[in-house]
């Protein structure tokens, strides 16, 4: 699995669940990478990524109790498995490898 | 999570985004964009939020669409390790031909870019065309078992054609509900409005007078309290009044202990008794306030006082018919029972339904019908593309069919790919119907009635589905069925030339001719409106309307209790608004042109025979102030008009208008003459003509001017003066006029609403929106039918010329002229086009009799119509054949024949 790159959204979505810890759901995710990025990130790109990384066997995840609040529902709360962890350091590393002795002209607002 | 009202998530793109979604993160993906919609509402507001939220489903879309994609060919790609049945078969079969249909469109993006834009615009407007005729059309209306309902009008054979609708008199409305066996029961009604005042400021409401057994003919129940009872119809029982929800939701903010309090309408006092339930409402009129209707002996005096609305509610199993042949007989008796006032007269019996869409329905049908024939176009169109698309694969699709592939594999595979593109023209036009219909209904006449109910709703979406995919079949089987079968051969030989030989030409022709013929009618039926319009404008309306303002005040009988109170009133407002800058006249009357229609009074004239029984005429009575016709721009065209000596004291006067002049005193002078109104069972006092004005087009410029009579205000009666119109002319713009006049009537009476502030020209462009409606709507859809026949026309020429390069290389190098080879192009081009034109002329001529209806002052055949577009089709079509026939002239034959 380490020897497979991920994708720039795919790498996003690991790295704000790494940040997120215990309570990386979906809206938390989304949120993370949108504040980071100052890109807009829609639900529905965000639960194909995840899906896709699930079958990856890259993240993994748990169903809460509903919320404790009134018509409060069922959270998914992602996290890392092992291999999940190690494609991210794998890509980071490698990302770090290719910027080595790089200097880039800064990016021009919006990120992409 | 919680909900609040009124900021709940839209609920069109919530419904979107969960069908698409895959189903295992479906929950959390709304629990998601709810938990973030409640953000954005409490940081941005609802609209921003909504947006938002639009804007996160519009790009969840494609994202989800993929993800499911992969996930239904996932187990096509992995290893099988047990047996499938026969369906699986199929549907892998189906994913593949649809997983190759996506490769074909990703191959050749811009002809997919065409098909699904030509698509998307043609569903997205049939659907948001669809979803008003829905919302106002075939949604039934709220009330249950609404079927039953009917209105019951008088008719008038004397001075209206039979059908029209006459108010009803209570002698007969009791007499109607007594002998009928047909109705379970049958209430009176009346719509207007009143004053509020007590509760803040002064507004004005929405207010039905109704009999006791009306809400019950509704199955309208109250949400708590009561209804009325029958002894509060009647005169001296106390005041009491039924809140519609809404208003009780809005004024008292939902409160349960409104029970028992009193509100003030018109000065008087009444108390609540009830609220009615959610979403009661009658002839969507907006009613906000229900009070008895009250009727005393002297009501029942004659048959002569119209002045109810009825309801009915036929029992179950009753027809319409047996309670139109019912109410005939009835009629019948009382006729005989009553010839002096019945004589002529008889019962129209109107469905609720016809009520309150009848009058729209044949133009939303037509626009209906328009936007079908775009979508036909198109969808021809698109199949021409595939076609000839088909005849460039030939040789690729004969190659699949040596290997084994079938016919029927080949058909589906054509198929798929027509439908991938139509659902996907489809999605995106249902998302530009959702936006469409706004736009639709903010530029619809205001006389639209339910516009409420317009909405993209379940059926809607079906349908909106069911064209898809119908537009999608028809555009894949076409081509599919063309498909290499005998000539095998011939498509693999190498450089064997795809000549329009035979069957495909020949359809794709047949398919030009069609769509010709199609924009032709449409252009005939825009330029038949258009035409409409312009005589509709034309029409000299009687009357001046530009810098003129309008706005209306109605005075309670509390305080207002006679004639002359009301005149002190209204002349200090005249006296003060005169006195304004800029105003160059102002005036009062009680019935404004192409507003209000007149009440109506029988009357007898002097010196002429007594009317033959039952032939006692109405006539239309305006009050009115001094100054009016000035003000107005109504001529006067002989005698004298109103001056302030016409007062309470001084002998009664009038002004007659030429239509009055020509029916009662043709060769002679009316000046002098005297007129006697029936306005109540004692009669009136003689009244003189002093004057004759020009006649107005009162009810709609379309109409003819009915005879009319006016009179000053201070000789009128108390029922009929107590709202007039505020009419002020400037030489300014006249609507910053009404700050000052609502500051006047403010100072003269704090108590008193001024309210409707419209100048005439709104009121004359109002009068014709409808017909601005559908010129403007078919007019646009028109043009769109031609410009794709037109592309249709370019299609079929440029791919002859493409096709025969080759021939006409070898013509021009054989020594043919420039001008036989654009000869032959145009040949090409023109031919189904005058066959299309032939075609549509003549089918306009025989469905534009449908249009009927809606035209004014052009013949449904008018000749210019006809002899203008026709000719305009063609040079157009011409055009579309110059770029081919260009092209075809400059063939460098030395380049064509050695491609040979």
């Amino acid at each position: 699995m380490a020897g497979k790159f991920l994708a720039e959204f795919e790498l996003y979505v690991m790295l704000a669940i790494a940040h997120l810890a215990e309570q990386a759901y979906g809206a938390a995710i989304r949120r993370a990478i949108e504040e980071r990025t100052g890109r807009p990130v829609s639900v529905g790109a965000l639960y194909a990524t995840l899906s896709r990384l699930g079958d990856k066997g890259l993240v993994n995840f748990t169903v809460s109790e509903p919320q404790p609040i009134r018509g409060g529902r069922a959270r998914k709360y992602y996290r890392l498995t092992r291999g999940g962890q190690a494609a991210l350091s794998h890509s980071t590393e490698m990302l770090a490898r290719m910027m080595d002795g790089l200097r880039l002209a800064p990016a021009s607002g919006d990120g992409s | 999570m919680s909900r609040r009202c009124g900021s709940r998530v839209p609920r069109f793109w919530r419904w979107l985004i969960s069908l698409l979604m895959n189903p295992t993160d479906r929950d959390y993906a709304l629990a998601d964009l709810e938990e973030d919609y409640e953000r954005q509402l409490t940081r941005a507001g609802p609209g921003a939020a909504r947006r938002w939220y639009r804007g996160q489903v519009v790009r969840s879309l494609w994202p989800c669409v993929r993800s499911r994609l992969s996930h239904i060919t996932a187990p096509g790609l992995v290893g099988r390790t047990k047996p499938i049945g026969r369906h699986r078969v199929i549907a892998f079969d189906f994913v593949r031909d649809f997983r190759l249909a996506l490769r074909g469109i990703r191959s050749r993006p811009g002809f997919a870019a065409i098909v699904v834009l030509t698509l998307t615009l043609g569903i997205g407007a049939t659907t948001a065309v669809f979803s008003v005729v829905n919302g106002v059309l075939l949604n039934p209306l709220h009330h249950p078992d609404a079927d039953q309902l009917v209105i019951l009008w008088e008719t008038d054979q004397h001075t209206n054609p039979p059908g029209t609708r006459n108010n009803v008199s209570p002698a007969n409305f009791a007499d109607w509900r007594e002998l009928n066996r047909v109705f379970e029961d049958i209430a009176a009604y009346s719509i207007g409005q009143a004053t509020l005042t007590g509760l803040g400021n002064p507004e004005m409401v929405t207010r039905g007078w109704i009999t006791s057994g009306f809400l019950w003919l509704l199955r309208a129940r109250p949400a708590f309290g009561r209804g009325f009872l029958p002894g509060e119809g009647s005169n001296g029982a106390d005041n009491v009044v039924v809140l519609s929800y809404d208003f009780w939701n809005r004024r008292y903010a939902s409160d349960p202990d409104v029970i028992g309090s009193t509100l003030t309408l018109n000065g008087d006092s009444y108390t609540i008794v009830g609220v009615l339930e959610r979403g009661v409402d009658f002839l969507a009129r907006g009613i906000q306030i229900w009070t008895p209707y009250r009727m005393g002996p002297s009501d029942f005096a004659n048959r002569g006082t119209r002045s109810l609305n009825v309801l009915a509610r036929m029992k179950p199993g009753v027809t319409l018919q047996q309670t139109r042949t019912e109410m005939a007989a009835i009629a019948d008796r009382i006729r005989l029972e009553d010839p002096e006032w019945m004589t002529g007269r008889g019962v129209n019996v109107v469905p609720l339904r016809d009520e309150l869409v009848g009058r729209v329905e044949p133009a939303l049908l037509v626009l209906f019908g328009a936007v079908l024939v775009v979508l036909l176009i198109a969808t021809v169109n698109v199949a021409n593309l595939f076609l000839v698309r088909a005849t460039e694969r030939r040789r690729d699709l004969a190659v699949q069919q040596a290997l084994g592939a079938g016919r029927g594999r080949l058909i589906r595979r054509s198929l798929a790919e027509c439908l991938t593109l139509s659902v996907g023209g489809g999605t995106i036009g249902l998302l530009l119907a959702a936006v469409g219909t706004d736009a639709l209904l903010a530029f619809a006449p205001s006389n639209l009635p339910r516009i409420d109910a317009v909405a993209i709703d379940a059926r809607v979406l079906v349908f909106g589905l069911v064209v898809s995919l119908v537009t999608g079949c028809a555009c894949g089987v076409l081509p599919a069925l063309q498909n290499p079968g005998g000539q095998l051969n011939d498509a693999l030989k190498e450089g064997a030339r795809t000549a329009t030989k035979g069957g495909r030409g020949q359809l794709r022709r047949g398919l030009v001719v069609a769509q010709v013929a199609l924009s032709m009618i449409l252009l005939i039926v825009a330029g038949l409106l258009t035409r409409t319009f312009w005589q509709l404008n034309a029409i000299n309306p009687g009357f001046s309307p530009e810098r003129v303002l309008t706005v209306k005040v109605r005075l309670p009988a509390r305080e207002y209790p006679d004639v002359a109170s009301m005149t002190t009133f209204y002349d200090e407002l005249l006296r003060a608004v005169r006195a304004l800058p800029q105003v160059n006249s102002a005036a009062l009357t009680r019935f404004l042109p192409l507003s209000d229609g007149p009440w109506t009074y029988t009357f007898e004239v002097e010196g002429q025979p007594t009317p033959v029984l039952g032939q006692k005429q109405s006539r239309a009575y305006h009050p009115v102030s001094t100054d009016y016709f000035r003000t107005a721009g109504i001529t006067l065209l002989q005698g004298r008009d109103f001056t302030t000596a016409d007062n309470a004291d001084a002998v009664p006067v009038l002004v007659i208008n030429g239509a009055m002049k020509r029916v009662y005193w043709p060769n002679q002078d009316p000046i002098g003459q005297r007129i006697r109104f029936d306005f109540d069972a004692s009669g009136g006092p003689w009244r003189e003509i002093v004057g004759v004005v020009a006649d107005v087009h009162h009810d709609a410029l379309h109409w003819d001017p009915r005879p009319t009579v006016y009179g000053p205000e201070s000789q009128a009666f108390a029922a009929i003066a107590n709202r007039l119109r505020l009419l002020v002319r400037t030489s300014g713009e006249p609507l910053q006029l009404a700050q000052s006049v609502r500051r006047i009537v403010q100072r003269i009476d704090p108590d008193l609403p001024v309210f409707d502030i419209r100048t005439m020209d709104q009121i004359v462009a109002g009068s014709v929106s409808q017909q601005r409606f559908s010129m403007l709507l078919i007019g646009g859809f028109a043009a769109a039918a031609a410009l794709l026949a037109l592309l249709g026309v370019y299609g079929v020429v440029s791919y002859a010329v493409r096709d025969r390069t080759q021939e006409l290389g070898l013509r021009v190098a054989l020594g043919a002229g420039t001008g036989r080879t654009v000869r032959f192009v145009l040949r090409e081009g023109l031919t189904p086009t005058l066959a299309g034109i032939a075609v549509g002329v003549t089918g306009a001529l025989l469905t534009s009799r449908l249009l009927d209806s809606l035209l004014f002052g052009v013949s449904s055949t008018d000749p210019l119509t006809y002899a203008m577009l026709a000719p305009a089709l063609a040079v157009a079509a011409g055009v579309a054949c110059s770029v081919p026939a260009y092209k075809a002239a400059t063939v460098d034959p030395i380049a064509v024949l050695r491609l040979e």
